[in-house]
């Protein structure tokens, strides 16, 4: 298995936002306007069951409550992103 | 053809009484759909006062036995009687001694080798692999494998989560010895544990060290608990792992298994493990919804609801994955036999 190619920022914020909408059913524009995953109404699994799927296709390790549900769609894909970094 | 252990009859029960959302909605901060969103669970059965651990786990022994009797025109190869009854359980009937010698004599069972193991929802996996070990070694030729827990004994009646998410109930195989390549043998195990875990899931009064300590135990102490997120994380990630390796010893691809039965811990941790494990939903069996965790329950109570629901065929390859306290994981993989099962449970 080839290791997975990591996605630049822009398309790394695409990627999740694609993910979150794809996986749970939400809105790709209410991610993007800038509201925290709590004004969303996400529950905190999706953060969980989220940090699995990236862990799974990107490699990437977060670990628990490293993705808070106070984040914004932006917040959260600099977290990943740095942790992608470090990895 | 080599020893192996194979699986010969299949039981089943529950208490009485079931809980609905709605019912514990009406005394906690909580909603069907906040249950139903978060853990797939429409409801559980919880014992009655006075009903023990033991009285489900003799109610589905006596209907594993009974299915292993087999029918007239397929008889039980009769390979002797029981010998041994594996008693998995986190909620014995008392702290000493083990439940299994009371289900043994009370099943009619003679003087037979028996004991608990306590492996909380990996529990039933651990006492496969114990019986099955014992089967093929020749220590046994024929046993009895029960998983039966009673957590509504041991929850906080104010803790919203774990009232949510448990319940009560009993599920039983029986094992005999035959010989590898038949219908039901067991093809291997893959079995774990690790200990920086125990805080994880547990009830922390009651055992020697607290016993240990001079005074009453702190406020709460006594019932079990459970830190849900990293617990969600760790079972799918564990469950995963070994499911995994244990195909890959059995040489099955995930896509070759026709169907998971994992404990049935949420149903979100069964849909992360099959996104984990590249599974299609048709593969994965569940019936939480109608049951919720039973602990060590779960994956012979959800093994019998698929059978008797047609949904477990015989013939199909079928994977089974637990995870629990301890922190413990543990997988089995099995051939589906033909069995003579009783009538579905509610």
């Amino acid at each position: 298995m080839s290791a997975p190619v990591m996605p630049t920022q822009e398309s790394l914020k695409h990627r999740v936002s694609a993910l979150i909408s794809e996986k749970f059913g939400l809105d790709e524009a209410e991610l993007a306007s800038g509201a925290t995953f709590d004004e969303l109404e996400i529950d905190s699994l999706i953060l969980v069951e989220l940090s699995l799927i990236l862990r799974k296709d990107l490699g990437i390790v977060l670990e628990e409550g490293e993705l808070k549900s106070s984040f914004t769609l932006d917040e959260a894909v600099a977290v990943i992103r740095a942790k992608a970094d470090r990895s | 053809m080599s020893r192996a252990a194979v699986l010969c009859g299949l039981g089943g029960a529950l208490p009485e009484r079931i809980v609905s959302n709605e019912e514990l909605a009406a005394q906690l901060d909580t909603s069907d759909r906040w249950i139903r969103t978060r853990t797939g669970i429409g409801q559980r059965h919880v014992v009655a006062p006075g009903q023990s651990t033991s009285d489900l786990a003799v109610q589905a022994g006596a209907q594993a036995l009974a299915s292993a009797r087999g029918t007239a025109d397929r008889p039980d190869p009769g390979v002797g009687p029981v010998d041994l009854v594996v008693l998995a359980t986190s909620t014995p009937d008392r702290p000493c001694p083990a439940t299994a010698p009371d289900v043994a004599h009370r099943l009619g069972l003679g003087n037979v080798a028996s004991f608990d193991v306590s492996a909380v929802c990996t529990g039933f996996v651990y006492a496969l692999a114990t019986a099955a070990s014992m089967i093929t070694a020749g220590v046994a030729g024929r046993a009895l494998v029960i998983g039966a827990d009673t957590f509504s004994t041991i929850l906080d009646p104010a803790d919203r989560t774990t009232r949510a998410i448990f319940g009560d109930g009993a599920g039983a195989v029986v094992l005999r010895a035959g010989e590898a390549g038949e219908p039901g043998a067991l093809l291997g195990f893959d079995l774990g544990s690790d200990g920086s875990g125990a805080d994880l899931i547990t009830v922390r009064a009651g055992g020697s060290r607290q016993r240990s300590v001079p005074g009453p135990a702190a406020a709460g102490e006594e019932f079990f608990t459970m830190d849900g997120r990293p617990v969600f994380t760790r079972a799918v990630l564990d469950m995963s792992r070994s499911s995994q390796s244990l195909l890959e010893r059995v040489g099955w691809s995930a896509a070759e298994v026709d169907k998971v039965v994992a404990h049935q811990a949420n149903i979100r941790i069964l849909n992360a493990v099959g996104e984990q494990l590249g599974l299609e939903e048709k593969q994965i069996v569940a019936n939480l919804d109608r049951v919720g965790n039973t602990v060590a329950a779960s994956i012979p109570l959800a093994l019998r609801d698929a059978v008797a629901g047609g949904e477990l065929q015989p013939g199909h390859r079928v994977l089974l994955t637990g995870f629990g306290g301890g922190l413990t994981w543990g997988s089995a993989a099995l051939v589906w036999p033909e069995l003579e099962t009783g009538r579905p449970h509610r």
